[in-house]
């Protein structure tokens, strides 16, 4: 097979597992946040006023990189000092997971404003998804390449974090935001929670025309 | 289900992980003007972490940069009517531009592997 073609592929194959795995996240997302109103950690939020204001600029700023920083120095700590021991805690994996998170907070909070509609919201997530995994490709490709096929799929896959860990950070990082902030974010996921897995079906077809290969695990899951 | 059993594992550390965040916020909005690495590093340090440790910080924060820059380009694509493929398409390209041949099949059959296990990646 020509490279060409080889790279036509694998670019599908990307859009393809990015579509799917946003499509499985807010599906689970939204199960989780149902009970998440009743949670007693949803019910406190940050008492520096200053902080309060820090978390709205940060969550309303549609590119600064700075929340996202901190949420990453909060799982890094969490983890190293047994908080939150993480099963996949490499950098690449707690960068994932904080980029994800921030991510998702500053498009709920986007659709439940009225900046963005909601099919642009899935697709802010999928194209951040996917270029997650091509920057994580560059960055160890960068440093020499010494390693087989299966330990740099390891690597890569990070760029797709874990659910289980993942959950509890956005839960914990939508729940210390003030109560009219928290409102708004918590609205805006649960709005793209909802309407990514309604078009789940959609997806595992779009999957199973472009990689069989996977859908079919993937469609066991919406059964 | 599992994603809940775990997270109610994980609620009775959630106060302890939430304070870890509140107080990094609050550091950080106290001091506006200080830079934000040196920060994080120092509250690190605080909570007791090693040097690697907070190495893993810095190089998690450079990796999220590249993250925006990269989500950037692909922004700026699709407003000259590219599609998420094919700038997915280029990026690969230039990925593997000048390697061998047998450095790209295992760059390409490992992007594709990883995109493949995805599930394996749910739990």
């Amino acid at each position: 097979m020509e490279f060409n073609e080889l790279i036509s592929k694998t670019a599908t194959v990307i859009d393809t597992a990015a579509r799917v795995k946003e499509v499985i996240l807010s599906s689970e997302l939204q199960e989780v946040g149902d009970a998440a109103g009743k949670d007693e950690v949803a019910s406190i939020s940050v008492n520096s006023e200053k902080a309060n204001q820090l978390l709205e600029s940060l969550v309303s700023s549609k590119s600064d990189t700075k929340l996202s920083k901190i949420v990453a120095a909060a799982t890094k700590i969490a983890d190293a000092t047994g908080a939150m021991k993480l099963a996949k805690n490499t950098v690449f994996d707690i960068a994932s997971m904080s980029d994800e998170t921030v991510t998702r907070i500053k498009v709920a909070y986007q659709v439940a404003n009225g900046e963005i509609d909601i099919e642009d919201a899935v697709d802010k997530l999928i194209d951040r998804a996917a270029t997650r995994l091509i920057t994580i490709s560059e960055v160890v490709i960068n440093k020499g390449l010494s390693m087989a096929v299966n330990t740099l799929s390891k690597v890569l896959v990070s760029a797709f974090p874990q659910t289980a860990p993942l959950i509890p950070i956005i839960k914990t990082t939508v729940a210390i935001l003030q109560p009219k902030l928290k409102e708004i974010a918590q609205k805006g996921i649960s709005a793209v929670a909802k309407h990514a897995k309604n078009v789940a079906h959609k997806v595992i077809s779009w999957a199973k025309n472009k990689v069989p290969s996977f859908a079919k695990s993937i469609a066991l899951k919406f059964a | 289900m599992q994603v809940i059993l775990i997270i109610k594992q994980l609620d009775k550390n959630m106060s302890t992980y939430q304070e870890i965040l509140q107080s990094l916020l609050e550091v950080v909005a106290e001091n506006p003007n200080s830079n934000l690495d040196e920060l994080l590093t120092k509250k690190a340090l605080e909570y007791g972490l090693s040097e690697k440790e907070v190495e893993d910080i810095s190089s998690a924060n450079s990796l999220i940069e590249k993250f925006e820059s990269k989500n950037q380009k692909l922004v700026d694509a699709r407003k000259i009517g590219m599609t998420r493929e094919s700038f997915l398409y280029e990026e690969i390209n230039n990925l593997i531009d000048g390697k061998e041949d047998k450095e790209k099949e295992i760059i390409l059959a490992a992007i594709k592997d990883a995109s493949e296990n995805i599930d394996g990646n749910i739990e």
